[in-house]
């Protein structure tokens, strides 16, 4: 990917770690084929495209990296079941934290966001087979509603650019208030 | 630099991964709304490049494939 992007493009300036999955499951009946592929997209994915990329903005000396973390990363949302999700959702901020401390005086920035229910395709298809699950999203959202995906352009644009030259370690909640409460 | 200016990203070059939809997708819109060109990173190739040519215009949006889980294919790209 690296190589590829470089070629065609040249020296990679901001990396989004965006790519994760969900699997709800109680965690009693969970199995450790579903824990691990938790873990291996939403952690080891972080983390080994931050590695390799961030490689690159060493050598290079800038470049910003936005990892996507998640409410569920601060605080357990219900109704749905999904220990492995907001563990590696966690996981996620203080690997954010550890890498802005390790390349802070070498010009590279991490930074997160932990979006809270956004309404994507794939939430909407969720919320079709439960609509019930929906009621108890938007009782614990003060802003009552879910948020729309183009409502996080602005944030990554802010943390992917200079606008955000002093800013490194930080994990920023977009959650229409969910973990205010 | 005026504060409008330091959102810029002009000629800046940037990777989303997992971009061919959802909240990856507009991410990767917001960059290039920015003068970024972006590469959608995808497990799901043939999805990123439809998602790529639909984003393709101002600035350069490309498709690439990854499955970010592949260690192999992350010792490839440390090379460079």
């Amino acid at each position: 990917m690296v190589e590829d992007v470089t070629d065609r493009l040249g020296p990679i300036d901001v990396l989004v770690n965006n790519a994760g999955i969900v699997e709800n499951s109680p965690a009693e009946e969970t199995s450790v084929e579903s824990w691990r592929r938790v873990v291996s997209v939403n952690l080891d994915g972080v983390f080994l495209c931050a590695k390799h990329v961030g490689q690159q903005m060493l050598n290079r000396g800038e470049g910003r990296i936005v990892n996507i973390s998640s409410m569920s990363g601060f605080d357990v949302n219900v109704p749905q079941k999904q220990a492995s999700y907001n563990t590696t959702k966690a996981g996620v901020r203080m690997l954010t934290q550890s890498l802005a401390v390790e390349w802070g005086d070498q010009g590279v920035r991490v930074n997160a966001i932990a979006p809270g229910y956004m309404r994507t395709e794939l939430v909407d298809e969720v919320l079709e087979e439960n609509p019930e699950m929906e009621e108890t999203w938007l009782e614990n959202t003060p802003m009552g509603r879910l948020g729309r995906p183009e409502e996080l352009k602005e944030l990554v644009v802010y943390l992917a650019s200079d606008a955000s030259s002093y800013m490194t370690g930080s994990t920023v909640v977009m959650d229409g208030g969910y973990t205010s409460r | 630099m005026s504060v409008l200016d330091s959102f810029s990203l002009d000629g800046e070059t940037a990777i989303v991964t997992g971009a061919a939809q959802g909240l990856g997708k507009q991410m990767a819109t917001g960059l290039t709304d920015m003068g970024a060109d972006v590469a959608i990173a995808d497990v799901n190739v043939e999805k990123a490049e439809r998602t790529a040519s639909e984003l393709d215009g101002e600035t350069d949006v490309i498709a690439t494939e990854v499955d970010v889980t592949d260690e192999g294919r992350s010792r490839r790209w440390s090379r460079m």
